[in-house]
This record gives structure tokens, C-alpha cells and sequence, in this order.
């Protein structure tokens, strides 16, 4: 994306103003409008495709399988959730990819309650989400400026939503007492949980309260991931490539059920050599911009979170029958 | 557990389909109006492969500018969800020789339907995804590129649809076969220009009795004449939808 | 502005730390360092929290007195539009085109489109042998003997004369190379463009060596086709001072068969706003320059110059680069180092920048529904378009197509003539 220094002086100066005007005149807390879908790929326990206006979309798509973690190393090596990125025009070694890995798996991971991937009533045995996430990119050429993180969050915490774990048939609660430790070994063909065949006896891995309202601002969600773009003292949500060009720095703010997580990171939104003189690589962020980007955050999450879970609440069950343009 | 006979002696195929018939075949263009020229999105039971062309553009290096026409180029991604029993993490890497091969192929089919001295200087770039498979991965793509290039306006000489027919028991051909008949029967893929008997590609990979090779040859180039006529009436409607909007605006 | 006090402070553990210093900032740092917008402070959401679960609905219409923070949308399908049969026997409800009713019907590619020898073929078109066969998907245009068929989309065909803005992306040996979104990148010769120093000066050896000081990739600039090259290619012009590098604004890229192809592209709209309505799809809005004096007429001559020299000595202290825009008239003397600036004013007022934007977002949704984009239906999409306060609210889909809808019926009723507004 190429700018000529009139139109970054332009949009920067736009952007700096006291009360800033966006190049398409949102407020700093309005995201663009995006075309969602969800439960469209038979094969999976979770899928969503979201799409943005601007042409940038993305497909996620969650898989369940069940691994048993002894006990000895349960502590975080083991990591339940895994990402995997593909984005069509990039090695997946190349900066890009394996810094959305990263920074999603940290995320996900760091945040996810693991109890409620754990299989009840098996000691070791848990339920291992792999999370496919393809995004295409509107011009045949994007380049390692643009952080798409917004579009993925809003992909995957769709996804997750609308992920169905199978109903457990096998329930060991009667034979547990009688089971003790060494017996475990032997006695393997007990062991094996087995479930339901019937796709609708599943059930939601996120439960979905009938009233979407935000008084239920604490129940259990996804994370999602915002990206705030920060120039001089102001902060935006949803940031355009354009915006992210001219921007000074950018802020990753991770939210999940009604709060603000861990961990809170600064990344570089626009990384051309040729930036303005004026926004320099060297400035960074202060203690401002930190509590703005929270407090944006945290008026605009929740508002977000039941916009999409509307989306899961609204699916057809026979999604994957119907086009998904 | 039943056992599922891929053909019955009734003649009903596992998804109760008879040996010549296609599966439900789901096709719509210009699904991408605003990211790229060309887009189209095609769904042949429950295969789903996507396709965005972008072009003719100025070329993105030296190398593929050819004076006197169009330098043409396919990226085929196959992501790893898309397979039909899709462990984990197990990815169709870019340089596969699976794909690298598929994408030649295809190069070599388009080349010669798309009328490129039309376009010199410039190159035409077309991106496939594939969603989801079930059978038919290569006829769909053929057949998904196709109506991309279509809806971009790039001129060629006609369609070119594709499909697969295998052979059961060494007697019975059967017409577009889903992903578990794939793995049981021996098939070709086959793909035809147009309406016409001419061959743009044929793909066998495993081994054919050569005295049943003239029926199926004649079984799959009927059944691409079914899937052409299916994509035509799409691209029809589509246009004529297209056209009535625009016209809608001139009324007076 | 009492919305802060409602806000829902949830501070879990993790970012106790910022909790105490946060309640200390709510005591001592003032309100308006949040930049929020004092016209309509999406705070006023908060207040209909309880009707949160309108806040982006599923293709439902949203509330209209609030700003939604996201809409979220099914994709429109139409079951029928995408169906089709597979096992039953074709029956096409079209009949091919016949033979003889060549007008407006839609041919695919392959298509017989006429046996007739006695016809030219055009674009869109092959022939084997005496058949002429249609080559893309589009419409059958007959002009007497020229029998082409024009493809339903295509990407912008430069034509001699046209008025666009491009991009530079090469700087090459005295030429540049201008991205104008067609098929292949236009070229700007040296010798084309207009030097600082007027129209005879001679192109010295230095002036190839330094052309990234006149335009370098990344510009912008407004010019017109002079020819094409063999190829297709376009070979481009900024002779005329009404051409050059652009400043001052926005750049809206709408699709280019939406601009008609008309005698001025170039105007000023109201607001204190200006357009440039590129042929290729590239539009310019920007600030209206102050203008020194646009009369062309040669007796006026040396009022003009009178004018401009008056103007540079009284308000020298007010003078800035960029601000102004030099009347055609005399290329000579005022052909400065101005013109390839990269400055924009200093004094953009925010009711312009404002106004820019709200433009922008008219473009868009003219463009979202299809219309054809003439400066009249501009200004009317301005005017429905100041009943919403913040012009935000025009980047939902539902809001940009009733506003489509609106343009067209008030055309209606107005019996404007629009039957050329579209060139395919």
C-alpha cells in the first residue's frame, strides 16, 4: 500500500485532531460493518466465515480430538488449543504467520478455562481443539504492513462459538470408586470414552444464553483480540489499512468474558521505511494511551461479543446445505 | 456396522445415486465483486472450492512480462481443513509436488482457452481455494476456474467443464464419483471444451481395462456437457439479473 | 457527558495494577482528552444498554438514534438463484438467442453468435471460418456492420482524451509508470509533463537524473490520455495546469464503469469541497483551492498577472505552498517548483476535512448500489445524507441502499433523463 506523502499528511492530520476524523468518518469506537456465516463446513466441529467490506476474509475452522495428558505434566507445556495460520501469498517461516500464531496461541491459551475441554469424569483425557484459520486478502498483493487481527479475532471467537464437542456416553462416576490407579493401566478398553453419534445430542462447548443482553456481561466466551491503532494521543478500533499506515503504533488488547486479559502488547502497525518524519519509529507508547485503549476496550467488547453471538443464535443447522455467498 | 456396497445389484450407489447421474451441483459468480476481477464459488455435493482471478494486470516482475501476450498464472491452496478426514495440522504444503504439478496442468489447460494475445504485456493471475473435499477435487477446480475467468471478462474461446467417472467391477461405469468412491474404484478425470468431443485433459492414475475405456470416455464427456449446460444457465441468470439491475437505473 | 459515571468498571485481577492508577486519572485528567466526539457521543449508546441486543443484529435494521459499534450481516442468498438440478433433464428456460434478434441478449462465451459473413467482428468476438462465436459473457452490440459483444465487467479500457488520476509505482528511464487501474500501467513521458521554469524550457540531462523530485512512486496526479500505445497501453499527459500532482485530499476508488465519460470531469462541490471524477475510477476529493482567476479571455492578461503579483506582495506573510491554484492562462510565468509540492495547506478547516469524508461515504454508496456516478446525483446523495448527523452511519448496508433507492426515485420523479448515466 502505497501513500503519497499530500495523503499521509492528509489522514494524519485528520487522524490527530482533537476530536479525529477517520477517512470514513467512523467514531473511534465503530468497527465496519462485516458479513458473517457460521456451521458451513460439515466436517467440523466449528466454522465461520467473516467478511469484512473492504474484501479481506476469513475462514476458521475448529477440529476436537481427544488427547490424555498424564498428570505429571499437566502443567503448560501442553497447550489444548493450537493454531494454524494460511494466508494465500505468505511461507508460513515468514514474520506474518508465525507472529499470529504466536500471539494467538499465547492468548488462547494463557486465558482458556481447560476445564471445560476435560472430558468429565476421565482423569487425563481432554478434548484438543486444532483451529485452521485461512485469510484472504482483497489485493493480489498484501504486504507485511497490514495485521489483519481484528478480522481473525472476530473469525475464530465466531468459530469457537459455534463449536459443538459430541455428548460423552461412556461415564465412568458409578465405576470410579472402584478403579483405583493401577488398575488404569490394565483395564483399557474401560478407559476409552465413547460418545454419541447422533451430531445433535452435542453439545456447545461455549453455552449460548437464550437472551443475548449483556446482563449476562460475565458468562464464559471466547477471547477476542482487538487491535488499536494509535496516532499522536488518539486511539481506534478497527483500524484501515490507511489508518495503519500512517499510524505511530499499534495496540493489542485482548478481551474475554467481560474482561480485559493478559497479555496487553504493542506491535508496529505500518512498517514502511519511508514513514513520515513525524512518526518516527522511535515513538512509543505512554501511560495514556494504555488506559484509553483499555477503557475503549472495555465500553465497546461486550457490545461486539453479542453482536456475533447473535450470529451463532440466528444459524441454520443445515448451514453447510446453503450457499455461503 | 452395514456395509455399504458402492454399487448395489439394484443400481443404487451409496448416496442412492444411479450410475449416470451428478451430484447436486451449486454454482454462483462474481462472488468477490470488490477484492478481485473475476470470482466464482462452486459446490458439487459437498466439494467447495473457491476461485478469484485477478487480471489482466501489469505483471508483478520482469520475468513474466511476455511481449506479445498474457503470462498466466494459477496458485492452487489446499488448506488443511479441506480434507475429508482432516487430522490435524497435516497441511498440502505449497511446494508439494501434488500441487506444484496440479498447477502446471492447469496452466497448460487455460493457456490454451483463454485467446491471451488478446492481453500482451499484462498478466492474469488466478487464486483457487479449496474449502472442502469430497471427490472430484480436480474436475471442481477445473470447473470453478472456469466460471471465474468468465465473470472477469477475459475473453476465451468457450467453457471448459470437468467431471470424474470410474469403473465398477470392471463393467459399470459411474459417472462423478464422491470421495469414498474414489478411493475403491479406478478413475479418470476428463475435461472437455466446450460442447464439442475435444479433450482439454484427462488424469488416470490408477489402471483401466483398455476395452472399457470407450464407454467411460463417452459416459464422462456426456456428463461434462450436463455440468457445462448447469454453469451456463448460472452464468445466464447471473448476467441477465445483472443487466436488468443496470437497466433498472435508465428507465424513464 | 455524564457517561463515564456508568460505565461498568469489571477489573478483574490481572489488571489491578492500572485499576488504582485509572481511578486516579478519572479524578484528575479532564474529559475531552478522550477525544470523544462532542456531536454524538457513542456514549449515548451506553444509555440504551438495555436494548443491547439490537447492538448489531442479524440483518435486522438498527436503531436509528444510535450509531451501532459493529452491524453484522447474513449473506443475502437467494435459494433459486443458486440451485440448479443436477439429475433432471435440462431444460433451459432461455432459448439461445436466435439468430436475427441480435440486440441485448446475453451470450456466453462459445456462443454461435451469427453465421453472417457479411459482418465485422469487433471485440468480445472470434469467428471460425464464417461463424462469429462470442469470446466473453456479456451483451451483443451491433453497430451496421460492426458485430461485437461487450463483456458484462471488464477492467478500464483507457481511450484517447480521457481525464483520470493515477498512481506513479516506477520511476524509469525519462518515464514514469502510472498505475490507472486498467489492464496494464500507463506511461507518463518526461517530455509530458510540464517542468518548473515554463513550457520552453529544454530538458537537461539533469532533469532525468532528478525526476523523483517532480514525481516520485506513491503520487498522485491527474492527467489525461494523449494516445495509445499499440499494446493498449496508455501513454499520458499533465500538459495544462489543470493537470498535476494532487494534494489537499482524499483519494475514493469506485468502479470505473460507473463514470460516464462527459466533458468535465473537474468541479466543485458545495462545502468547500472539490472533485475530480477520474475517468478510470480513481476520484479526487478535495479542498477547493482559492482561486486567483480562472478567465481565460487574453485581454485580461495582464489584470491576471496583476492580480497574482498583488496578491504575493500584500498577503506574503499569508502566503503558504499548496494553497492556491494557478490560473491557466499563463504557463510560463507560473509554472513554479509549486506544482510538485508534496505540502498540503496548512489551514484545512475540519467542517472541509468533515465534508471530504462525507462525500467519500456519498461515493460509496453510490458505487455500493450500482448507480452511475454524475455530479448532480453527488450532490443529491449529499443532501439525503446531512439528515444523519455523523456521516459513520453511511458505511451500513442498509442505510447505503436506502439511500440508493432514494436517488433513484427522486430521479424518477423528477423525470430526469438517465438513460446514458451507465457505460457498461
Amino acid at each position: 500500500m502505497i501513500l503519497s506523502p499530500a495523503e499521509r499528511s492528509y489522514l494524519r492530520d485528520s487522524l490527530s485532531l482533537e476530536t479525529p476524523i477517520r477517512p470514513d468518518s467512523r467514531l473511534v469506537g465503530q468497527f465496519r460493518p462485516i458479513e458473517a456465516v457460521c456451521n458451513f463446513l460439515p466436517n467440523f466441529n466449528g466454522s465461520s466465515r467473516v467478511r469484512l467490506s473492504d474484501g479481506n476474509e476469513c475462514i476458521t475452522s475448529v477440529k476436537s480430538s481427544v488427547v490424555i495428558i498424564s498428570s505429571s505434566s499437566r502443567d503448560d507445556s501442553v497447550n489444548l488449543i493450537d493454531f494454524l495460520f494460511n494466508i494465500p501469498g505468505y511461507r508460513d517461516d515468514s514474520n506474518l504467520v508465525s507472529n499470529l500464531t504466536l500471539t494467538f496461541n499465547k492468548i488462547f491459551n494463557n486465558n482458556f478455562d481447560y476445564s471445560s475441554l476435560k472430558l468429565k469424569n476421565f482423569k487425563n483425557h481432554f478434548f484438543k481443539l486444532s483451529i485452521d484459520i485461512l485469510f484472504i486478502s482483497n489485493s493480489s498483493d498484501i504486504n507485511d504492513n497490514y495485521v489483519p487481527l481484528t478480522l481473525i479475532s472476530f473469525s475464530s471467537y465466531l468459530a469457537l462459538r459455534s463449536t459443538r464437542l459430541p455428548l460423552l456416553i461412556n461415564d465412568l462416576e458409578k465405576d470410579e470408586e472402584d478403579l483405583n490407579i493401577d488398575k488404569i493401566k490394565t483395564q483399557k478398553e474401560v478407559e476409552l470414552p465413547m460418545f454419541s453419534d447422533d451430531w445433535s445430542d452435542s453439545t456447545y462447548l461455549f453455552p449460548t444464553s437464550p437472551s443475548s443482553s449483556t446482563a449476562n456481561a460475565n458468562q464464559r466466551t471466547p477471547p477476542l483480540i482487538f487491535i488499536l491503532a494509535v496516532i499522536d494521543d488518539n486511539l481506534f478500533v478497527d483500524p484501515t489499512i490507511e489508518e495503519q499506515y500512517v499510524s505511530d503504533n499499534g495496540l493489542i488488547v485482548p478481551w474475554c468474558s467481560g474482561n480485559i486479559i493478559n497479555p496487553i502488547e504493542s506491535t508496529k502497525l505500518s512498517r514502511d521505511p519511508n514513514s513520515d518524519s513525524t512518526s518516527s519509529s522511535t515513538v512509543g507508547l505512554n501511560y495514556n494511551h494504555l488506559t484509553k485503549g483499555i477503557s475503549l476496550v472495555k465500553e465497546v467488547a461486550a457490545k461486539v461479543a453479542s453482536a456475533l453471538d447473535n450470529v451463532v443464535n440466528t444459524s441454520d443447522e443445515n448451514e453447510f446445505l446453503n450457499s455461503i455467498f | 456396522m452395514s456395509r455399504q456396497e458402492i454399487y448395489s445389484p439394484e443400481g443404487l450407489r451409496v448416496d442412492g445415486r444411479r450410475w449416470n447421474e451428478i451430484r447436486r451441483l451449486s454454482c454462483k459468480i462474481n462472488t468477490h465483486p470488490i477484492s478481485c476481477d473475476g470470482s466464482s464459488y462452486l459446490q458439487i455435493g459437498n466439494t467447495k472450492v473457491m476461485t478469484m482471478v485477478h487480471g489482466p494486470i501489469e505483471p508483478k516482475n520482469k520475468s513474466s512480462l511476455l511481449q506479445d501476450r498474457a503470462y498466466l498464472t494459477v496458485n492452487l491452496n489446499i488448506p488443511s481443513f479441506s480434507f475429508f478426514n482432516a487430522t490435524t495440522n497435516k497441511k498440502l504444503s505449497k511446494n508439494s509436488k501434488k500441487i506444484l504439478e496440479l498447477q502446471v496442468s492447469l496452466v497448460n489447460i487455460f493457456q490454451d482457452l483463454i485467446i491471451l494475445k488478446n492481453y500482451p504485456r499484462t498478466q492474469i493471475i488466478i487464486n483457487t481455494i479449496v474449502l472442502n473435499q469430497d471427490g472430484s477435487l480436480i474436475s471442481s477446480i477445473i470447473n470453478s476456474i472456469s466460471l471465474a475467468l468468465i465473470d472477469s471478462g477475459i475473453s476465451m474461446y468457450d467453457y471448459i467443464s470437468s467431471v470424474n467417472c470410474g469403473l465398477f467391477n470392471s463393467k459399470f461405469p459411474i459417472l462423478d464419483l464422491n470421495y469414498l468412491e474414489e478411493l475403491d474404484l479406478p478413475f479418470l478425470t476428463i475435461a472437455i471444451i466446450g460442447k464439442s468431443e475435444n479433450v482439454s485433459f484427462l488424469l488416470l492414475e490408477n489402471n483401466l481395462p483398455l476395452d472399457a475405456l470407450e464407454k467411460i470416455l463417452a459416459i464422462s464427456i456426456s456428463g461434462s456437457h450436463r455440468i457445462k449446460d448447469l454453469m451456463d444457465n448460472q452464468v445466464k441468470k447471473s448476467s441477465k439479473l445483472r443487466i436488468k439491475s443496470i437497466n433498472e437505473q435508465s428507465i424513464n | 457527558m455524564s457517561s463515564t459515571s456508568k460505565q461498568n468498571w469489571a477489573i478483574s485481577d490481572c489488571d489491578a495494577h492500572f485499576c488504582d492508577v485509572l481511578v486516579m486519572l478519572k479524578i484528575f485528567v479532564p474529559f475531552h482528552c478522550y477525544g470523544w466526539s462532542s456531536q454524538k457521543c457513542w456514549g449515548a449508546e451506553e444509555e440504551t444498554a438495555g436494548e443491547a441486543g439490537k447492538a448489531g443484529e442479524a440483518g435486522e435494521a438498527p436503531a436509528e438514534a444510535t450509531m451501532e459499534v459493529l452491524t453484522v450481516s447474513k449473506p443475502i442468498q437467494n435459494r433459486e438463484d443458486f440451485d440448479s438440478d443436477s439429475d433432471s433433464d435440462l431444460d433451459l428456460d432461455f432459448a439461445s438467442p436466435q439468430k436475427q434478434s441480435l440486440q441485448n441478449s446475453v451470450v456466453t462465451p462459445g456462443e454461435l453468435v451469427t453465421s453472417d459473413p457479411m459482418l465485422m467482428r469487433g471485440h468480445g468476438t472470434y469467428s471460425v471460418g464464417n461463424k462469429t462465436y462470442s469470446s466473453v459473457a456479456g451483451t451483443i452490440s451491433r453497430v451496421n456492420k460492426l458485430l461485437s459483444v461487450i463483456p458484462l465487467k471488464s477492467r478500464f479500457r483507457p481511450e484517447t482524451g480521457d481525464h483520470i488520476v493515477g498512481r506513479i509505482t516506477e520511476v524509469g528511464n525519462k518515464r514514469w509508470k502510472v498505475d490507472i487501474g486498467g489492464e496494464q500501467n500507463a506511461i507518463l513521458l518526461l517530455g509530458s509533463v510540464n517542468l518548473p521554469g515554463g513550457i520552453l524550457r529544454r530538458k537537461s540531462q539533469n532533469d532525468e537524473l532528478t525526476m523523483r523530485n517532480f514525481l516520485k512512486e506513491g503520487d498522485l496526479l491527474n492527467c489525461e490520455v494523449q494516445m495509445l500505445y499499440n499494446d493498449g497501453a496508455a501513454g499520458l499527459h499533465t500538459r495544462s495546469l489543470k493537470y498535476g500532482k494532487l494534494r489537499n485530499g482524499l483519494l475514493v476508488l469506485v468502479p470505473s464503469y460507473l463514470i460516464v465519460r462527459t466533458k468535465n470531469h473537474s468541479f466543485d462541490l458545495p462545502g468547500n469541497v472539490s472533485i475530480i471524477l477520474g475517468v478510470n475510477g480513481f476520484v479526487w476529493l478535495y479542498k477547493t483551492p482559492l482561486k486567483t482567476s480562472l478567465s481565460s479571455s487574453s485581454t485580461l492578461k495582464n489584470t491576471n498577472l496583476n492580480k497574482f503579483q498583488t496578491m504575493l506582495n500584500s498577503d506574503s506573510s499569508n502566503y503558504t505552498p499548496g494553497s492556491t491554484s494557478v490560473s491557466i492562462t499563463r504557463l510560463e510565468e507560473e509554472s513554479t517548483w509549486e506544482i510538485y509540492s508534496d505540502k498540503n495547506d496548512p489551514n484545512i478547516s475540519n467542517n472541509v476535512r468533515l465534508n471530504i469524508v462525507r462525500y467519500k461515504n456519498c461515493l460509496k454508496c453510490l458505487s455500493h448500489c450500482e448507480i452511475g456516478i454524475t455530479k448532480s446525483r453527488i450532490e443529491h446523495v449529499y443532501d439525503i445524507s446531512l439528515e444523519y448527523e455523523n456521516s459513520g452511519n453511511l458505511i451500513e448496508i442498509e442505510v447505503m441502499e436506502r439511500i440508493g433507492k432514494d436517488v433513484l426515485n427522486g430521479e424518477k420523479m423528477r423525470g430526469v433523463n438517465t438513460s446514458k448515466m451507465m457505460s457498461l
